[in-house]
């Protein structure tokens, strides 16, 4: 049995989701049991002996802090996917494609490679926006010369 | 509250408000009657549709209650409305619940499967006969 505590005596299936969610995360994790050792690696901090078992929602908290303290680049997803949706431009889609691999590579111990991969994501986002307001920007301009003219179109 | 933090409750606070103010402007526009709404640029070059093509026309639809009608301009903002909300929830909320369900909607498998759904639509929506079938 893997050790990860239910926290709280949760149904069997919400324990193996929770688990299945740390394994994305923690990739080397194994049900027979290391997910101490792991936490502790990616932490850089050891768990002391003792502690068989982590629980679930402790962990967690552990990935949150450890987030903010090691300053996790933020992915820039959301404003990828908005960009995209609302600007309509291939530069949206090729930063959702940078801004999915910030988590992996941070979680996969390359910090810099995810550094690098969330520049990018957050450089083509601004630049999709850009594009889409200039466009929009060229769009009224261009009609309101056209009205102004007088041209029926 | 420190600096940073500041910050990001004003950054926050003012998108919250552009987006309020956005939804408020295409609830009272109707892109189809109006000619001051912009045209997309590839539909406009091209002649072809963009994924995004049918957003405005289908938002204003969407924010009268035609869920019909939106679904006819661009069935794919439709389905990209719960992604992208599941999107914000696990990248905004900070409960131990969204950050358990954030490595599933963030894994580079789910996000990839949306960029090839997004490309896949856009072929699709050029073809000859889902154009005649769509037609709006």
């Amino acid at each position: 049995m893997f050790p990860v505590a239910s926290g709280g005596g949760g149904a069997a299936s919400a324990v193996a989701l929770e688990f299945a969610a740390l394994r994305l995360y923690f990739p080397s994790v194994h049900p027979k049991g290391n997910l101490p050792d792991v936490v502790g690696r990616t932490f850089g901090i050891t768990l002391p002996a003792c502690l068989k078992t982590v629980e679930v929602r402790t962990v967690s908290i552990l990935i949150e802090m450890q987030e903010i303290i090691n300053e996790k680049p933020d992915n820039f997803l959301p404003w990828a996917i908005v960009s995209t949706v609302l600007c309509c431009l291939p530069f949206g889609i090729v930063a959702i494609v940078y801004a999915s691999k910030v988590d992996t590579l941070w979680y996969a111990q390359k910090q810099a490679e995810a550094v690098h991969a969330a520049k990018q994501a957050r450089t083509w986002t601004f630049v999709s926006i850009g594009t889409g307001l200039f466009f929009v920007l060229m769009y009224l301009f261009f009609m309101g010369t056209v009205l102004s003219l007088g041209l029926n179109m | 509250m420190e600096a940073a933090g500041r910050k990001r409750v004003v950054l926050g606070a003012g998108i919250a408000l552009a987006a309020v103010l956005l939804l408020v402007f295409y609830y009272i526009t109707d892109p189809q009657e109006s000619v001051w709404m912009p045209q997309c640029m590839f539909h406009f070059l091209t002649g072809w549709e963009c994924p995004a093509c049918g957003n405005q026309r289908a938002l204003h639809q969407l924010l009268h209650g035609n869920l019909e009608m939106a679904f006819r301009y661009n069935p794919f903002l439709i389905l990209s409305i719960p992604y992208l909300c599941a999107v914000m929830y696990v990248s905004f909320v900070r409960t131990s619940r969204a950050v358990r369900w954030r490595p599933f909607v963030l894994h580079p498998c789910v996000v990839r499967g949306y960029v090839v759904l997004i490309i896949g639509w856009w072929i699709l929506r050029n073809l000859p006969f889902v154009r005649c079938r769509l037609g709006v």
